[in-house]
């Protein structure tokens, strides 16, 4: 895979490459499932009167919510085919090797985000065992109806130097 | 806060809350043929995990940013023990940077993780004991 492809090396000076944009609508059903999944049980998550009375408009999102996204995004264009028919990295080699947030408004039920991914930066680093690994930055920016940045994501994926398991 | 023994229906379970179908974290004869001893967590369920702490701790409103690095893969079976390391001052004297952690029981690092805390929030949070 990856000897075939030759992909353009994007440092983090340079600006970031649109790769794709969808609708992102957040849903108190949603929410509470996902809450349940990380075993949060925290009332605001699950209960509207417990939230408004809290000061949101709605049920307010967990904090590692945005990966729910992946139910509304195209994985063709936000997952592991991306990074292995886009970038032509190897996919048996790569790790999710960090996760960002940053939280700028409430993300609350009843509220459409529109999300914007791009590549901030794909670069090649000394990897521990003499080799190289490749670390591959990818931003989403999550706007409400008015355009508002709500929540900023950085995906950090890492091509490493063998397979997981050799 | 201690979460665990992770079993395979959490796993399960998150995969279809969150949406990740990687067979690596479901299908243990996928993740065998890898050279894997079988599935392992998603990374994220983990961070949420911590998302948790950070919200019993300090209110997931006052949080402003938060990174999570993941270390090595937790197993079905291991138990996750989570712990606030370090509450250090930010740029501004409003917020703090906390250091957190997730570790099996043997002390094995399994997510390191930093968020950026707005004091003020964290405050009434606490003394209201409120969200």
């Amino acid at each position: 895979m990856a000897d075939t492809v030759a992909p353009t090396r994007r440092g983090a000076a340079e600006p970031p490459a649109f790769i794709t944009e969808f609708v992102f609508p957040v849903e108190r059903g949603k929410i509470a499932e996902f809450a349940r999944s990380i075993g949060e049980d925290s009332r605001i998550h699950h209960d509207v009167d417990v939230a408004v009375a809290a000061g949101y408009a709605d049920v307010p999102a967990p904090l590692t919510y945005s990966v729910v996204s992946a139910h509304f995004a195209d994985a063709s264009r936000t997952g592991g085919a991306y990074l292995a028919e886009e970038l032509g990295m190897d996919m048996d080699r790569v790790v999710h090797g960090a996760h960002e947030w940053e939280y700028h408004q409430p993300v609350v039920a009843g509220t459409t985000l529109r999300a914007t991914m791009s590549l901030v930066s794909d670069e090649r680093r000394a990897g521990r065992r003499g080799g190289e690994m490749r670390v591959v930055v990818r931003e989403v920016v999550y706007r409400d109806s008015v355009g508002t940045t709500v929540l900023t994501e950085r995906i950090t994926a890492i091509e490493t130097e063998k397979t997981m398991g050799a | 806060m201690r979460i665990g023994p992770l079993t395979r229906t959490d796993i399960v379970r998150y995969a279809g809350a969150g949406g990740d179908f990687n067979p690596i974290h479901h299908d243990d004869v996928h993740a065998r043929s890898l050279g894997l001893p079988g599935v392992f967590a998603m990374g994220l369920l983990g961070a949420g995990y911590l998302s948790r702490l950070l919200h019993a701790e300090f209110g997931a409103a006052s949080v402003a940013r938060f990174t999570v690095r993941f270390r090595a893969q937790t197993w079905p079976g291991e138990t996750l023990v989570l712990t606030v390391d370090a509450v250090e001052p930010g740029l501004s004297p409003h917020q703090s940077l906390v250091q957190l952690s997730a570790a099996n029981e043997d002390g094995q690092l399994k997510i390191s993780a930093e968020a950026l805390v707005n004091s003020d929030a964290w405050t009434s949070h606490t003394t209201k004991g409120t969200a």
